[in-house]
């Protein structure tokens, strides 16, 4: 029978037959094919959750955001905060007598009281001022990652959160052991060490730095800073604390006069003194589908600070002790899709230890203690590719009324890789202790200080992005922003005081890129910034408040890991920096810098780095932390060597 | 002997036309099961992806209410019909894996994830970390096996508590958790484990770990499949119940 031809026919007929159609069989032969539950929750989170993967609050505000982690640092060898925020899109470095400031889309301020700084959500900006006043001392060598909210945060943060937030994560591993040293020209000496061992954590730095004299003078950025910080995990308890102290010697007048006579110097002192201390508390947990979070802390600032000027009063110095006792509790959870937020702080600011020193003069401020309450909620709900955020806090003073900061926002996915971002948020910063009241106080013999009651600072940013992000491979963000500010707080020489300006706005774009191509890193950050047309006002010195402000800046750098038989990275960065130049001429020439950092791993427990900043020792000039047309001279070529060491 | 080989060659030759016959009625019987002949009962889909599998019967959103049972396949499909109520309509949802972001007292859920028992072939205690997501499951793991669980909230929670689980010894249950689709994550993950190479770990999310004593759990599409047809047809469905695929 198997010999029949027309048998055989049909067998292998029905065979092929069934190998076309009959799939059911053919599939166990087949690799099998699985669910992929990466793929499911890359969809499911961003469907239900909103706009990342990650559960990083930060980012999944429909403000626009960033994060730069360890290695983007370690690769381009940034060791300090302020170096690392210079090559930021719309952050510019500013200096003048002593004091250091962070500007951020234009706006300054005295005490970098735009931005609030966070380390793992403890705020490390000082009582009062709400500025970060150890900008040197901070370990940022135990940086893991820092997340960056561009655009004012107050519904969420409040007070300090005034132009956008930045948020740094301290690394935290069970064991490690680590050793940091640099040395450089002129006297440059930075050490860290840091020591892990199970719940306990504790980091020491200390840096110490000479300054060049340029135009007759020394512009410090510090001369000595250390702090001490560490990290203690008992049961569900985060414990956290900072001691960080700094001095920072003055050499200049606020005008930029570099001939301070040593009499004048000895009244008060040449040396800015600052000491800040930090201890916070951690605590969270889950109440059914709650999860809850209590975070009190305690921060005290010391500071001196001698001020010399050129008018009638050559110099005076402030002392101020102020104290926070902060306590914020939350709790969050999803309910039907919907991300829900409520929350509440406290905050007892004791402001206490005033004093004004002018010549051979001194007045004690009368203590005040001021009590903060704010309310807040978050919520955010995805419709398709359509998410929608709405938030806002209520705050009150004991001096100044209370107030509502909203805060609404929209993210549209345009495809997996692509969003378009919307926001429109607000900020608000009360004025520090002395302008809280009306005060006048009088000097013997004749003299007298004006203090007036001012009224608190207030912003409206609305933004719009397009963020680009493939991984960690490929980051784009190009963001439209329009800023207004409204009785922004700046000093006024002829009422030898601060005052409340008038109105004003800036808007701009800003263009982040970060790219990784295999090995290698490289990004690319432009800021273009169209100021409002200044307004002078006849009170202020040069009539421009916002003068000092570069139209342009284009910063960028690439990390390439070189063909070597160890792990070798040769990172060029740059800055091109463009003029301040008001209509009339008067600002600051545009300048740029290259710098050249090259690290080298022989070994997992040694690294060395060599790191030249400013290649072409370039002199040139940035704003003054005072009057926009004052330019600070910057110093030239510095080089410095690193050895890192793990154990 | 000679004479005998006629007859066996007769005796085959009898048996040729059976064995042939049978393959055949293999072979079409396979082919027919294929083209749902043999299953003329076909599963109302509403999907907004293609599925890997052809005997079902897709519906269109503006009818979707003309069906008394219907499954819905995918987070998307989901939210796109979550607000269109149909009287009495009972839906099953599929291929959803964070039933609690969407979760409906209504609906009835058949989540890509493997029935608890089934895990007891690797062990009957296990150190689970999870986020928020996944703790809808972590309680029905502990329904059935004692689980030692750490809910996490942020990945640098895991590198702080990972050490400290792995010194109790458990064997460590890695579910598909949002938290470890990171490359950090991994990182701690990959550190900690080659210190613990004698740990058994149960993976369900498939990572890219390198261990001695892995055992990777996946579901296959076939069986998940299979489990979402079995509970679309049973005849009390009871809402609000989540199934998990048997095994």
């Amino acid at each position: 029978m198997w010999k029949s031809s027309r048998l055989k026919f049909f067998v292998l007929a029905a065979i092929l037959i069934f190998l076309l159609y009959g799939r059911g069989l053919a599939l166990p032969l087949e690799a099998e094919e699985h669910i992929e539950p990466y793929e499911l929750a890359k969809e499911e989170v961003f469907y239900t959750k909103g706009l990342f993967f990650r559960e990083v609050p930060i980012e999944e505000s429909p403000v626009p955001s960033t994060v730069y982690e360890r290695e983007f640092l370690e690769r381009f060898g940034f060791k300090n905060l302020r170096s690392f925020l210079d090559y930021l899109p719309s952050f510019y470095l500013t200096s003048g007598y002593g004091e250091r400031s962070v500007t951020f889309r234009g706006f300054r301020s005295i005490t970098s009281s735009s931005l609030l700084f966070l380390e793992d959500g403890f705020r490390l900006t000082s009582p009062d001022y709400e500025s970060l006043p150890v900008d040197w001392s901070y370990p940022f060598l135990d940086v893991e990652r820092i997340e960056i909210m561009y655009g004012a945060g107050g519904s969420i943060f409040g007070a300090g959160s005034f132009s956008g937030v930045i948020n740094l994560e301290r690394r935290y591993r069970p064991k490690e052991r680590k050793a940091e040293l640099t040395f450089g020209e002129r006297g440059d000496v930075r050490a860290f060490f840091k020591v892990s061992e199970g719940p306990i954590s504790l980091s020491g730095y200390q840096v110490e730095r000479q300054a060049e004299p340029v135009d007759g003078a020394k512009s410090y950025e510090v001369d000595k800073a250390r702090s001490l910080s560490g990290k203690l995990f008992l049961g569900e308890n985060e414990f956290s604390f900072l001691l960080a102290e700094e001095e920072t010697l003055i050499e200049r007048a606020l005008d930029g006069r570099a001939n301070i006579p040593p009499d004048i110097k000895s009244l008060t002192g040449n040396t800015l003194k600052v000491k800040f201390y930090n201890l916070g508390i951690k605590r969270e947990g889950f109440i059914g589908e709650w999860k809850w979070m209590v975070r009190p802390s305690f921060s005290m600032l010391h500071a001196q600070t001698p001020i010399y000027i050129n008018i009638q009063y050559p110099t005076y110095k402030l002392e101020l002790k102020p104290q926070r006792w902060d306590l914020i509790a939350y709790i969050s959870r999803s309910y039907k899709g919907w991300d829900l937020t409520l929350g509440t702080e406290w905050q007892l600011r004791r402001l206490a230890s005033y004093k004004t020193y002018l010549m051979h003069f001194s007045y004690s401020f009368p203590r005040d203690d001021d009590l903060l309450y704010a309310f807040f909620f978050s919520t955010a709900k995805t419709f398709g590719r359509v998410s929608l955020h709405a938030g806002g806090r209520y705050e009150r003073y004991e001096d100044y009324r209370g107030r509502f900061i909203p805060r609404i926002g929209l993210a549209y996915k345009i495809s997996p890789n692509l969003s378009f971002l919307l926001s429109y948020t607000e900020g608000v910063n009360i004025p520090s202790y002395f302008h809280q009241e009306d005060r006048n106080i009088n000097f013997q013999p004749g003299g007298n200080f004006t203090f007036n009651k001012l009224s608190s600072e207030k912003e409206k940013t609305l933004q719009a992005s397009l963020v680009y992000s493939v991984k960690r491979d490929i980051f784009f963000r190009g963001t439209l922003f329009y800023q207004e500010q409204k009785d922004r707080i700046w000093h006024d020489p002829n009422i030898r005081g601060e005052r409340n300006l008038p109105k004003f706005s800036v808007s701009g774009l800003e263009s982040e890129l970060k790219l990784r191509l295999k090995e290698h890193l490289a990004f690319l950050n432009l800021t273009l910034l169209k100021v409002e047309k200044d307004k002078p006002i006849p009170s202020i010195e040069d009539g421009k408040y916002i003068a000092g402000i570069p139209r342009v800046m284009l910063k960028g750098g690439f990390s390439f890991r070189l063909p070597l038989g160890y792990e070798t990275h040769l990172s060029p960065t740059f800055k091109i920096i463009g003029n301040t130049k008001a209509g009339d001429g008067s600002g600051i020439s545009g300048y740029s810098i290259l710098d050249l950092y090259l690290l080298c791993k022989p070994k997992p427990s040694l690294d060395f780095g060599f790191r030249v900043e400013n290649i072409f020792d370039k002199h040139y000039k940035r704003s003054s932390i005072g009057p926009g047309s004052i330019g600070v001279p910057w110093e030239g070529r510095r080089v410095s060597v690193d050895l890192n060491l793990r154990f | 002997m000679i004479a005998q080989k006629p007859e066996k060659r007769a005796r085959e030759g009898d048996r040729g036309p059976f064995i042939v016959a049978m393959v055949l009625i293999f072979f079409i019987g396979v082919f027919f099961i294929n083209l749902g002949v043999l299953f003329p009962f076909q599963i109302s889909v509403y999907t907004l992806e293609p599925l890997p599998f052809d005997d079902y019967r897709e519906v269109k959103k503006e009818n979707i209410c003309a069906e008394k049972r219907l499954l819905i396949y995918g987070i998307r499909a989901y939210l796109d019909v979550k607000k269109i109520r149909c009287p009495s309509q009972l839906r099953v949802v599929g291929n959803v894996l964070y039933v609690s972001e969407v979760y409906e007292p209504q609906d009835v859920y058949v989540l890509p994830l493997p029935n608890p028992e089934s895990l007891r072939r690797y062990g009957n205690i296990f150190v689970v970390f999870h986020s928020r997501y996944t703790s809808f499951y972590v309680e029905e793991l502990k329904k059935h096996l004692s689980i030692k669980q750490v809910q996490l909230s942020h990945i640098y929670e895991l590198e702080r508590e990972l050490p400290k689980a792995l010194t109790l010894g458990h064997p460590l249950l890695i579910l598909p958790d949002p938290i470890f689709f990171d490359e950090r994550a991994m990182h701690i993950l990959n550190y900690w484990l080659r210190k613990h190479d004698g740990i058994p770990i149960v993976d369900l999310a498939n990572l890219n770990l390198k261990h001695p004593k892995k055992f990777t759990h996946r579901i296959s599409k076939q069986k998940y499949f299979k489990t979402l047809r079995e509970v679309f047809l049973l005849p009390n469905l009871i809402r609000g119940k989540i199934y998990y695929v048997e095994e």
